[in-house]
């Protein structure tokens, strides 16, 4: 029995023949095919770049429901093993792009895994500075708010 | 795209990610974070930060202590590290509070004389200051709220229960309770009532409501829910019974969402932590405890101070054990242990 395929397009135009299961991980995709079968997917908001980022993801979580025991060759272990190794060889403008896309097409799974990798980044910096570094963020602060914040942060008693 | 272009419900997501003891310093990073933890909203919708802050801190008899790593993180060999006692900001002297009571993201201080109340934040860091009418040694205090019928989760109404007892002209144990509301900063009398049993630990708040456990001559030892909604005491069952008044009993919360208990049987010398069933609506017409985890181990073997708090990681089965024990030389004294199946028993402390 042949898969049935389905036809992603992304913001640049470029198509991506995607078997249906896998596309199928993206809630909101899972909907559109539903109420528009037999229709190309316009992505207009998602560059080819991320749109072949997400369906990697999506290819290597898809679990298979054709009633064979083995068809998931991954064990969760293996998995969770693949994810770091993905989110890890991402830029970190990147992985803002797909954690955008994830949220966008409500995949909870990798939304979760791009926001952990953003979450460890900051928890690595030692300190305010550098995490400012690393994020390319600009301090808004004078000394004297910080001073301010700090106190707050003090215990009650 | 970069991490400030992001939207504030995907930053919320981020940031509740990150693990406490990091929280404090993205305050002074950035200005919209600091604003993201400013608003209740976030704090309330990210239940993580304030377990996080809960799991952190571990009660004592007049200390707290500081635990680091995520009690809830498994496959990994240390979970549970000690970084010591918590100071004030200058290090001056160690903090002493009589008190804790965590409700959801806040927390209830009050310090050893009792004549000093605070409703801290410690995510927005907003505190509030409360004057209690009269204060003694044997006041209890705990926080809660009152459920709303209505699932919206815009701001609970907290509530301070204070609940005391004292001997009256004819010798009688009489138990009286006042409630303070913290919307309109008033203490009202409640109740007060012949008490006829003796109350065990503090009061462990869960779901708007406090738990604690006590005894009386008929049925031994019981759990006492103080229903903050209908504003009065409730009786409920535990999964064990007793009447031995040197047994050493403790409550925690496990989640948020569990309600556990140690309970150490003084004739056997044995150990046993149990924890119920998620708290669901309709828990007046069934309270059980249902499914529960029994992590049994020899008290008397290891020498063991009673039981002052304890926490649980119920997927690796260890539990941190907060006791402390009364000598000549040093006072009390406060110890802590790791404790699980097998007899395993780690002095960390």
């Amino acid at each position: 029995m042949s898969k049935k395929m389905i036809v992603l397009k992304s913001s640049e135009g470029v198509s991506f023949v995607v078997e249906e299961a896998v596309a199928r991980q993206s809630k909101i995709i899972s909907f559109l095919v539903e109420e528009f079968p037999d229709r190309e997917l316009p992505l207009t908001n998602m560059t080819s770049e991320i749109l072949r980022k997400t369906i990697e993801y999506c290819k290597k979580h898809v679990v298979e429901d054709d009633g064979g025991g083995d068809s998931s060759s991954s064990s969760s272990g293996d998995l969770k093993e693949w994810d770091v190794k993905f989110v890890a060889e991402i830029d970190q403008p990147r992985l803002m792009d797909l954690l955008m896309a994830a949220n966008y097409l409500d995949i909870p799974s990798l939304l979760d895994v791009t926001c952990q990798k953003v979450a460890d980044t900051i928890a690595a910096c030692n300190d305010e500075k550098e995490i400012r570094a690393t994020f390319n963020i600009e301090n808004d602060f004078t000394e004297e708010e910080v001073e301010a914040i700090r106190m707050e942060n003090q215990y009650p008693i | 795209m970069m991490i400030s272009d992001l939207p504030d419900d995907l930053k919320a997501e981020v940031l509740s990610r990150v693990p406490a003891k990091s929280l404090s310093r993205l305050k002074t990073t950035y200005k919209r974070w600091y604003a993201l933890f400013k608003d209740p909203r976030f704090v309330e919708k990210n239940k993580k930060l304030s377990e996080a802050v809960r799991e952190s801190m571990l009660l004592s008899i007049d200390m707290v202590y500081a635990i680091a790593g995520d009690l809830h993180s498994s496959g990994c060999d240390k979970p549970i590290k000690l970084t010591g006692k918590i100071r004030d900001l200058k290090g001056s002297k160690d903090l002493e509070f009589s008190l804790i009571c965590h409700c959801d993201s806040l927390m209830l201080c009050s310090n050893e004389g009792n004549n000093r109340l605070v409703v801290w934040n410690p995510c927005t860091g907003q505190r509030t200051k409360i004057k209690p009418r009269t204060c003694g040694s044997n006041d209890r205090y705990s926080l809660g709220y009152i459920r709303s019928s209505s699932s919206c989760s815009c701001g609970h109404s907290y509530k301070i229960l204070r609940y005391w007892h004292y001997q009256n002209d004819q010798k009688v144990l009489v138990g009286e309770c006042e409630i303070y509301e913290l919307s309109s900063g008033s203490w009202r009398v409640l109740d007060s009532f012949i008490r006829d049993y003796s109350v065990y630990c503090n009061g462990m708040s869960l779901k708007g409501d406090t738990y604690f456990v006590a005894r009386d001559k008929e049925t031994g030892f019981f759990l006492m829910k103080f229903d903050f909604t209908a504003k009065r005491f409730v009786r409920l069952p535990l999964p064990f019974q007793s009447f031995d008044r040197e047994d050493n009993v403790a409550l925690s919360v496990v989640k948020d969402e569990k309600l556990s208990m140690l309970h150490i049987d003084d004739m056997s010398g044995v150990i046993r932590i149990w924890v119920r069933n998620k708290i669901d609506d309709d828990e007046a017409k069934d309270f059980s405890w249902r499914s529960y985890l029994i992590l049994e181990m020899d008290f008397d073997k290891f020498q063991l101070p009673s039981v002052e708090s304890f926490f649980l990681d119920e997927e690796n089965k260890v539990a941190v054990y907060c006791g402390s024990k009364y000598t000549d030389d040093d006072g009390d004294r406060t110890s802590i242990y790791i404790v699980g199946e097998d007899d395993m028993c780690e002095q960390v402390y």
